[in-house]
């Protein structure tokens, strides 16, 4: 039980505490992490040979408890902050953000992840079709609202002057 | 142009696959000094009332047929020693360690499931409660640790189920708890603060009935 768990522990610690700091603020990484990893050592026989997505189930799953606990939590100061957006293009951050969280986490599972979109499927519990039609619905939003902002899907080269 | 507009999201990755972590800026919660406070309120009457603090105070709340000091049939055999060792280490893997330890010495037994293994609680060094099945010849498939927050109104049952056995340990006041199966819901009473069932069950959601004729909806935790 606890060799199979270590294996992967040490092979996917990385992977998971990255997942979770795309979608969560500093503060409540370590305890996601540590909650997720709690529920693998509890339920590792049911564990898939891939345990990767499942694992970013089950973070996906810990981080929507930990924000309806800090919901419950009204005399005191939230903690919560806006998850992290995409970081360098102004643009594309206003168009990202501006969608629903359905079409953000598709769209995150594939660009940030790299996840196929059979993986992708397995973390958001849905059918590969259904997540393949998310998936382009997302992709086809994202791209009208950059149209919108008047910016092509691959930003401008800059102009160098000399 | 799709493949384009993914390219272009990659690249604003805020935690990128190099390991440079070099978006998150630390941001410290602001937590309430309420309960903190609350407890150390608490805990001070309970001194000054002269009454004996168990160390398993929290993590054995509501489960009444754990409540009684520990005698020679609540300590665990050899085998579930083992088993506890094996989970510390695992536990002591995890960042954070918030889960601290599994406390084998403040272990209860407190009923057995329809197999006939015996149902163990016990508390973890940060009070969390760890429900351990025991290991008996033909039931080591079932045997096991299962650790979590300590009972509450609304999560007032712990739910496993594994390799066909459903089982949990539940409050004081629950009487029955009931599950879909393949053939259709099914109510299993609880007795001694444990109820289990074999055969396959979906534990996602369970219905739990109280004494006093309510019921409350409970998801898996």
């Amino acid at each position: 039980m606890t060799q199979r768990f270590e294996q992967i522990y040490m092979s996917h610690r990385d992977a998971v505490r990255a997942y979770v700091r795309r979608r969560a603020p500093d503060a409540v990484v370590d305890d996601v992490v540590s909650e997720t990893f709690m529920v693998c050592l509890r339920k590792i026989d049911r564990v898939p040979e891939e345990p990767l997505p499942w694992l970013y189930r089950v973070a996906w799953k810990t981080l929507a408890n930990e924000r309806r606990k800090q919901a419950r939590l009204t005399d005191s100061q939230p903690l919560t902050v806006a998850a992290p957006g995409p970081v360098g293009d102004g643009v594309l951050a206003t168009a990202f953000n501006a969608l629903s969280e359905r079409d953000r986490e598709v769209l995150r599972l594939v660009a940030w992840e790299g996840l196929s979109l059979t993986d992708a499927a397995t973390v958001l519990g849905c059918s590969g079709v259904a997540c393949r039609v998310r998936y382009h619905r997302a992709k086809t939003r994202l791209a009208s609202r950059l149209a919108a902002a008047g910016s092509s899907p691959r930003p401008e080269p800059k102009e160098v002057t000399r | 142009m799709t493949d384009q507009l993914i390219a272009r999201l990659a690249a604003a990755n805020p935690v990128p696959h190099d390991g440079t972590l070099h978006f998150a800026e630390h941001v410290r919660g602001h937590r309430s000094w309420r309960p903190v406070v609350a407890v150390v309120v608490a805990v001070a009457a309970l001194a000054v009332a002269g009454v004996a603090i168990a160390d398993s105070l929290g993590a054995f709340n509501g489960i009444g047929a754990a409540n009684h000091p520990q005698t020679s049939t609540d300590k665990l055999d050899s085998a579930m020693e083992t088993l506890v060792s094996e989970a510390n280490v695992a536990l002591a893997s995890i960042p954070g360690g918030r889960d601290g330890r599994v406390v084998a010495s403040g272990s209860r037994l407190i009923g057995q499931l329809s197999s006939g293994a015996n149902v163990y609680v016990m508390p973890t060094t940060t009070n969390k409660l760890c429900v351990v099945v025991q290991q008996t010849p033909g039931n080591e498939n079932y045997s096991g640790i299962e650790c979590r927050d300590p009972l509450t109104q609304t999560q007032p049952t712990t739910m496993e189920s594994k390799l066909g056995l459903a089982y949990g340990v539940a409050q004081d006041d629950v009487a029955s708890i009931s599950f879909e199966t393949p053939s259709g819901q099914v109510t299993v009473p609880v007795k001694s603060n444990v109820w289990s069932y074999k055969g396959d069950v979906d534990l996602s959601t369970a219905t739990v009935h109280f004494d006093d004729g309510s019921t409350q909806g409970v998801t898996s935790p």
